[in-house]
């Protein structure tokens, strides 16, 4: 399972905390600005993938501050978080650069 | 931020469908996103938050989280799943054929009782190399057992026939959501294949010479313990989680087989006339069988949404 290609949404996640530790409202509105609003992560959504990307180490709870009365917790990518993202993001790219090699191909023939 | 406290007390109450543990480490956060994230004004969720948090709940509650890595327990109970269904029911049809393979019987011949068992044995054979085909191979027979069980719907529903439609259906379902056969024999262990063979061994001794004398009470108690030992076997021989889940599939078709060989009994001890299957009996198969649906639906799907 683990070389499976990442979900969309997982990946989103942690290229929003790879700018950054954020709070759960801040990844919301950052993957819905990194997918261009094709992406809109839910509540429910969003929490479960927190916890599993916590459960597998990827993600890790950085510090917590109360604003209005509110508890807020900022998440941060871990080292093997980042290492998972470098790697999809590697996959990604030579899967797009064989398509884009083979597209130019179709296009001249 | 939308502070209405109508709004949260709602949002608060769809938080329910998420299990307690998960709850206490995100519901205040989860709050503060869901009213962050609601426009102002609003003083009911939004149908689609609410769906969100529905299936993000059950999903939890169902132990997928997502189905991501290191999560493989439904799609490791579904493989399992795969094999343990023909091996036991092959062990069983092996000790009845080769019983009446004996001299004093007279062999004559094969009974279409086979058919199902090498019906369920074909898939996760073929299941090795062409695991969709497989499934729908397995779907198929499902299909065309229940179109022969229809022929006989207005006389008695045979249990075990019904019984062998749903070990098909659950096994069409166990092969489209699990890795198949060769990660079940990465996970099962020598001791599991003896704790199935020996449930089936029994099984098929038991048709060969069924104590039919037995009152009601005493058959439920043979069936019990039966079902109590083969279970506790899987326990013991598989890792928890994949066997509790395994379990639970293989309910689906233990059940009516269950209920037929008690109804059986009761109708021999009272010579009463067979009565008609009671439909009633079917419906935590079918609850059974809707779960191992989700299940696999979940195992093949449920990381999509996470």
């Amino acid at each position: 399972m683990t070389n499976q290609a990442m979900q969309e949404p997982t990946f989103l996640i942690l290229t929003a905390l790879a700018a950054g530790a954020q709070h759960g409202y801040g990844i919301m509105t950052d993957v819905a600005r990194i997918s261009g609003d094709r992406v809109r992560l839910r509540a429910g959504t969003l929490y479960a993938a927190l916890d599993r990307l916590r459960g597998d180490g990827l993600v890790e709870a950085d510090r917590e501050e109360i604003v209005d009365g509110r508890l807020r917790r900022y998440y941060r990518l871990t080292p093997s978080g980042a290492d998972a993202l470098a790697a999809e993001t590697a996959r990604m790219r030579s899967n797009a650069a064989v398509a884009t090699r083979r597209l130019r191909k179709l296009a001249s023939t | 931020m939308n502070d209405s406290p109508a709004l949260e007390r709602r949002y608060r109450r769809l938080l329910v469908w998420f299990p307690a543990e998960h709850r206490r480490e995100y519901a205040e956060e989860m709050i503060n996103v869901l009213l962050a994230s609601t426009p102002e004004g609003r003083r009911r969720p939004r149908l689609a938050d609410a769906f969100d948090l529905m299936t993000g709940g059950l999903r939890a509650r169902l132990g997928q989280r997502g189905a991501g890595p290191g999560d493989a327990r439904w799609p490791d109970a579904l493989a399992v799943c795969t094999v343990a269904l023909p091996v036991t029911l092959l062990a069983a049809l092996a000790v009845n054929y080769l019983w009446y393979l004996l001299p004093a019987f007279g062999f004559s011949g094969v009974s279409d009782f086979y058919l199902p068992a090498l019906a369920l044995a074909a898939p996760p054979l073929l299941a090795l190399r062409y695991r969709r085909t497989a499934a729908v191979v397995a779907l198929a027979v499902a299909a065309w057992f229940w179109f022969l069980l229809l022929g006989s719907l207005t006389v008695w529903i045979d249990g075990l026939e019904a019984s062998y439609c749903v070990a098909l259906l659950v096994q069409a379902i166990a092969l489209a959501g699990s890795p198949g056969p060769r990660r079940a024999a990465a996970i099962m262990t020598w001791k599991t294949w003896l704790v199935l063979s020996a449930a089936g061994i029994t099984m098929g001794a038991a048709s060969i010479y069924y104590p039919w004398s037995l009152r009601t009470w005493q058959a439920a108690a043979v069936v019990v313990a039966f079902l109590a030992a083969a279970g506790a076997g899987l326990v013991v021989t598989l890792p928890t989680p994949t066997a509790l889940r395994l379990l639970l599939l293989l309910a689906v078709p233990a059940v009516p087989c269950a209920v037929w060989v008690l109804q059986f009994t009761a109708a021999l001890a009272g010579n009463a006339s067979q009565e008609p299957f009671p439909w009633l009996t079917f419906l935590p198969v079918l609850l059974l069988a809707c779960v191992s649906a989700v299940a696999a639906w979940q195992a093949r799907h449920g990381s999509k949404t996470a």
